[in-house]
């Protein structure tokens, strides 16, 4: 299976079940939309990097590297959260950016960079399970762990193995147009055309080939008895639940904090009831 | 109605699959594609262009009609993207949302309606439920100006009816002739019965 931006090396975190590392994503997407907040997303960025570098043993130059994409992404969100923020009746709309046309306001430019933060965090989080999981165990850890049907994890492993085989046959593909003296074609539409040209006899022999490995499945049987050996066992284990008691704890601090020092968190799932002139 | 509640055979499984793998690999450049968009023309341009993540849960009911297709179809495509695009395992969040409600969709239809229309339709509502349930929380968008928050949410209905919607139909339609679907109601539909 294609690794991505996997990054193949023995830590910790790689060693953790693939869905522990995957299930913290849900409750840290959860708490930091209900939260609007500057220091909360800083500090579960914060975590998640600290725990790639340190627990994951990835090098900083790569993980600054995976976090590359994130700049542009960022940055539209930020001026256009900036931008189109609605003033609350009990704001000041005090411009404290005035760029011509786009006048920003304070407490817009702080929303911005609190959500902007958020993304980062969850972000981040992902990036934590992306690094450190090998995508076939993630497969094999959902069949072993979360009981999906093997007939599905292994249907899936098996078309994505068709992945490497693209390339020979686009240009096999490329040749047969060529031998029916298919025209390479000029102007806006041929390019546009060219490609449906590929990708359709592509996709067809990917679904002849996927209807073949599914006889051969059925002839083997698979999937038909209730019970089934793994040549590769994985299981939950203490660090699984080390790891899950140490969010958990962090979670707590970070909220408790929040609290205790009043900043300006509300419950807000949707940006709140802004009130509107 | 019975064919609906067979159990799905391997084969469905597979095709569902490298359908679902095929989409998410054309997903990895428009990842780029959306963010370049994003970056030159701003945020009401991409939504338009993030429709097209809509196809997974509507390309694959489309061939297979059955339930469950929309759902499997987005979350395998969001899978096979999920190593190869920096967004990480939220994709597969962003998925289950823009899966499920494109196999809502299609269960309020009973699983009958399958022209372009009701395609773009079932594109369109997805893209409704993904702005309404992940971008208006993780964005923000409830603080934005009331207009702002309309025209996104209408580029990424628009956008996922006519480049998901729209672009199911292409591929699939186009697919039917060269016979590897005649297993599947998508080509036993089009064949006059004897």
């Amino acid at each position: 299976m294609s690794q991505g931006i996997y990054m193949e090396t023995s830590s910790y975190l790689h060693r953790l079940n693939p869905v522990t590392k995957f299930v913290l994503v849900i409750p840290t997407t959860l708490i930091l939309t209900l939260v609007v907040d500057i220091a909360v997303p800083a500090l579960f960025s914060l975590f998640f990097l600290l725990a790639l570098l340190v627990l994951g043993r990835i090098p900083p130059s790569r993980l600054a590297r995976a976090l590359l994409p994130f700049l542009p992404a960022g940055i539209g969100l930020l001026w256009t959260t900036a931008a189109f923020y609605q003033t609350r009746m009990a704001e000041a709309p005090a411009v404290a950016l005035d760029l011509g046309p786009l006048q920003l306001t304070r407490a817009g430019i702080i929303y911005a960079v609190s959500i902007v933060l958020r993304v980062l965090a969850i972000y981040t989080s992902s990036l934590l399970f992306l690094l450190t999981t090998h995508p076939t165990d993630f497969i094999l850890a959902l069949v072993q762990q979360c009981r999906l049907p093997v007939r599905l994890g292994y249907g899936v492993m098996a078309a994505y193995r068709f992945v490497p085989l693209l390339s020979t046959e686009l240009a096999q593909i490329r040749a047969a147009h060529r031998v029916r003296g298919v025209p390479e074609g000029g102007g806006a539409l041929a390019a546009p055309r060219r490609l449906l040209g590929y990708a359709i006899p592509l996709l067809a022999s990917g679904i002849r080939r996927a209807q073949q490995v599914a006889v051969a499945m059925d002839a083997r049987a698979l999937g038909a008895q209730r019970r089934r050996t793994f040549y590769r066992h994985l299981r939950f284990s203490g660090s699984d639940l080390a790891f899950l008691l140490a969010y958990a704890v962090f979670a707590v601090v970070v909220l408790s904090l929040l609290v205790w020092m009043g900043l300006p968190a509300r419950l807000d799932p949707f940006g709140g009831p802004a009130m509107r002139r | 109605m019975r064919r609906l509640l067979q159990p799905w055979t391997t084969a469905e499984i597979l095709v569902v699959a490298t359908m679902g793998i095929a989409i998410g690999l054309i997903w990895v450049p428009w990842t780029w594609f959306y963010q370049a968009t994003a970056a030159v023309l701003g945020p009401w341009a991409a939504h338009f262009v993030g429709g097209f993540w809509l196809i997974g849960g509507v390309i694959t009911p489309y061939i297979v009609r059955k339930p469950g297709a929309a759902l499997l179809g987005e979350l395998i495509a969001a899978l096979a993207e999920m190593p190869l695009t920096p967004w990480g395992a939220i994709v597969l969040i962003a998925g289950l949302i823009e899966g499920g409600a494109c196999e809502l969709f299609f269960l309020a239809t009973g699983y009958r309606r399958f022209s372009l229309p009701w395609l773009m339709g079932a594109a369109a509502f997805g893209g409704l439920a993904f702005s309404l349930l992940y971008l208006y929380p993780i964005q923000g968008w409830g603080r934005l100006a009331i207009e702002a928050q309309v025209l996104y949410t209408l580029m990424r209905m628009a956008g996922a009816a006519i480049l998901a919607g729209g672009g199911a139909k292409l591929i699939a339609d186009a697919l039917v002739p060269t016979g590897v679907l005649d297993a599947f109601p998508i080509a036993r539909e089009r064949r006059p019965e004897i």
